[in-house]
C-alpha cells in the first residue's frame, strides 16, 4: 500500500488534537505514514507547552505494545502528550475483565473469622466484618454495617472506596497502600477511604457526597501537616 | 424423635465439657432422656465430671468397631432413675479411630432413643470437631468473655453455618459481673453483638463449679448456687420456655432478705 493512501486525519480544537488513525492499513505502514506526517509540515508543535493529544484507532485492534509505540513516536516528535486513546475494538478477554469489573457480588450475614470474601468488582456487604474476617475486591467494598476486620479494595491498582456503616477495621487499604489504625474522631463512625495522590484519607461519611471536590480540598489544606504513613482525618465542615 | 445437638467453642477450656454435663443433667431432672456423648476421644473425662468413671466397660470406639453393642456400652447415672446416659470416649485411641458417617449413623441411633443427645465436642476444628459436627442437628456454641474465646466462637460459627448448622446458640461461660462492671471483660451484650447469634443463657463465675466438678458431681444438682440455676435456666429454654435472664447483680443481704419477707422492699 503506498504511504499516501494511508488516511491520518488531525483534527485541532480547544482541548487539544484529535489523531484519527487509518484502521485498515498495516500497522507498520501507519507508524511509517504517521512518522512522515510528523516530520513534516508541523514545526509549531515543536515548542511551548505539551498540546494534549487523543488518539483514535477506530475499528483498528490494537495491542497495548502498539498503543506504545504509537504514543513514544508521538511524544517525541515535538511537543506532544497522549492523553487518551479511544478504540472501538477490544479483545473478548479484555472485555470479560472489564466486565467482572464492574460486577457487584452482593453478601448478606456476618463475614466472621477466617472467612474471606473475595470479589472481581465491587462488594455490597449487608451485614458486619467481624475480626478476623477478610474482604478483598478488586472494585470498591460497601458494608451496611461493622466493619471489624480486614477490608482491601482495589487490589489490582483500580480506583476505589471503602465504605462502612461503623468504620472500625483492624486494617484496610486500596490497592498499594494499608493502614492498620483508624483516626480516633472516626473509629467506630460511619466512614470511607478512598486513595487520593498516593495517600490514604479516611473521611466521613457524609462528605462522600462531595467527591472527588472534598478530596482535592482535604488534600490541598493538609500536605504541609501529615504524617507519612499514618491515617488521619481532616476537619471538615460540609 | 429427639435432637442431637453439638456443644462446641473452638478454643479449648471454655467449659464445653463442664457445661455438657450440667445441661445434660439439668434436662434430665426436668423428666427428659439424655445421652451424652463424649466426643473427645483420648482425651476423655466426660465421665470424670459426672463421676462415673469406674462404670465405664465398653466405649465409643468400641461401639463403632462392632466390639460391644450400644446398649453396652451406655453407662447409666443411678442418680436420675437412668434417665441420663453417658457413652464415654476412648482413652487408648486417638481421633482418627471414627469418621464422621459413622459417627452420624451412631447419633442416628440415640436419637431414636432418647429426648436429647448431647454430642460434646473436642477442642479446636480439625477432625475431632468434624466427628463431633456430623450427626448434630442443633449446635451450641460455649464461650467466655474474653477476646480470644470469642474469637475462636466466631470462627466456630462461621465453620457451623457452611456444615448446615446455622442459627446456632451460644452460652456464656464464667461471667464475673464485677469485672464486666469494672470495664475488663467484654460485656454479655457485646459478645452477642459480634457473634450475632441467639443467646441462650449467661452463667456466671463461681468457684462451686470447679469444686463440685472435682467431686464428680455436676453443679446444677446444688440448688443454692446461681451457676446451677443458670443451668437449670438454660435447660427450661432448650424445652422452649422462655425464662428471663438470671438477675447477676442482686447481691441480698440478710437485712434486704428480711425486707422482702415484709413486704418492704
Amino acid at each position: 500500500m503506498a504511504l499516501q493512501d494511508v488516511q491520518i486525519v488531525i483534527k485541532g480544537s480547544r482541548d487539544g488534537l484529535s489523531f484519527f488513525l487509518d484502521p485498515h492499513c498495516r500497522f507498520d505502514d501507519l507508524l511509517f505514514a504517521l512518522e512522515a506526517r510528523l516530520m513534516g509540515a508541523y514545526d509549531h508543535f515543536l515548542q511551548g507547552p505539551p498540546t494534549e493529544v487523543r488518539l483514535h484507532f477506530g475499528t483498528r485492534y490494537v495491542t497495548e505494545e502498539q498503543v506504545d509505540s504509537v504514543r513514544a513516536l508521538i511524544e517525541q516528535h515535538g511537543s506532544l502528550k497522549v492523553i487518551d486513546v479511544i478504540r472501538d475494538v477490544f479483545d473478548k478477554q479484555e472485555v470479560e475483565a472489564m466486565l467482572r469489573r464492574r460486577s457487584l457480588k452482593t453478601e448478606v450475614g456476618i463475614v466472621r473469622s477466617g472467612q474471606v470474601v473475595e470479589a472481581t468488582g465491587d462488594v455490597l456487604l449487608l451485614g458486619d466484618v467481624n475480626p478476623g474476617g477478610l474482604i478483598r475486591a478488586k472494585g470498591s467494598i460497601y458494608i451496611f454495617g461493622q466493619l471489624r476486620g480486614q477490608a482491601l479494595a482495589g487490589v489490582d491498582g483500580d480506583p476505589a472506596l471503602i465504605v462502612a456503616h461503623d468504620f472500625q477495621p483492624t486494617r484496610f487499604g486500596i490497592g498499594r497502600l494499608a493502614l492498620d489504625e483508624v483516626p480516633q474522631e472516626l473509629y467506630g463512625k460511619a466512614a470511607f477511604t478512598a486513595l487520593y495522590q498516593d495517600r490514604l484519607f479516611v473521611l466521613p461519611l457524609k462528605s462522600l457526597r462531595a467527591l472527588p471536590f472534598v478530596l482535592d480540598e482535604v488534600a490541598e489544606e493538609h500536605r504541609a501537616i501529615e504524617p507519612k504513613g499514618q491515617a488521619w482525618a481532616p476537619k471538615l465542615s460540609l | 424423635m429427639g435432637e442431637a445437638i453439638v456443644i462446641t467453642s473452638g478454643k479449648g477450656g471454655v467449659g464445653k465439657t463442664t457445661t455438657t454435663a450440667n445441661v445434660g443433667t439439668a434436662l434430665a431432672m426436668i423428666g427428659k432422656k439424655v445421652a451424652l456423648v463424649d466426643t473427645d476421644i483420648g482425651l476423655r473425662n466426660l465421665d470424670l465430671v459426672l463421676g462415673l468413671e469406674n462404670r465405664i466397660v465398653y466405649d465409643l470406639v468400641d461401639v463403632i468397631e462392632g466390639r460391644a453393642r450400644l446398649e453396652q456400652a451406655l453407662v447409666k447415672d443411678k442418680r436420675f432413675e437412668e434417665r441420663l446416659v453417658l457413652l464415654p470416649a476412648a482413652q487408648i485411641k486417638d481421633k482418627t479411630a471414627v469418621q464422621p458417617e459413622q459417627m452420624a449413623a451412631l447419633v442416628h441411633e440415640l436419637v431414636a432413643r432418647f429426648d436429647f443427645v448431647l454430642l460434646d465436642s473436642p477442642a479446636g476444628i480439625e477432625q475431632g470437631f468434624q466427628n463431633a459436627i456430623s450427626g448434630a442437628t442443633q449446635a451450641i456454641v460455649v464461650t467466655t468473655p474474653e477476646v480470644s474465646a470469642i474469637r475462636d466462637a466466631d470462627r466456630v460459627i462461621g465453620l457451623l453455618e457452611k456444615n448446615g448448622l446455622g442459627r446456632a446458640k451460644l452460652i456464656i461461660n464464667r461471667l464475673r459481673l464485677q469485672m464486666v462492671k469494672r470495664m475488663e471483660q467484654v460485656s454479655v451484650d457485646e459478645i452477642v453483638h459480634i457473634l450475632g447469634v441467639d443467646l441462650l443463657g449467661v452463667v456466671p463465675d463461681d468457684e462451686i463449679v470447679i469444686k463440685m466438678t472435682n467431686e464428680g458431681t455436676p453443679t446444677v444438682v446444688d440448688t443454692r448456687s446461681k451457676a446451677a440455676l443458670a443451668y437449670r435456666n438454660i435447660a427450661r429454654r432448650m424445652l422452649g420456655e422462655s425464662v428471663p435472664l438470671l438477675k447477676l447483680e442482686e447481691k441480698q443481704g440478710v437485712f434486704n432478705k428480711v425486707l422482702k419477707m415484709f413486704g418492704m422492699s
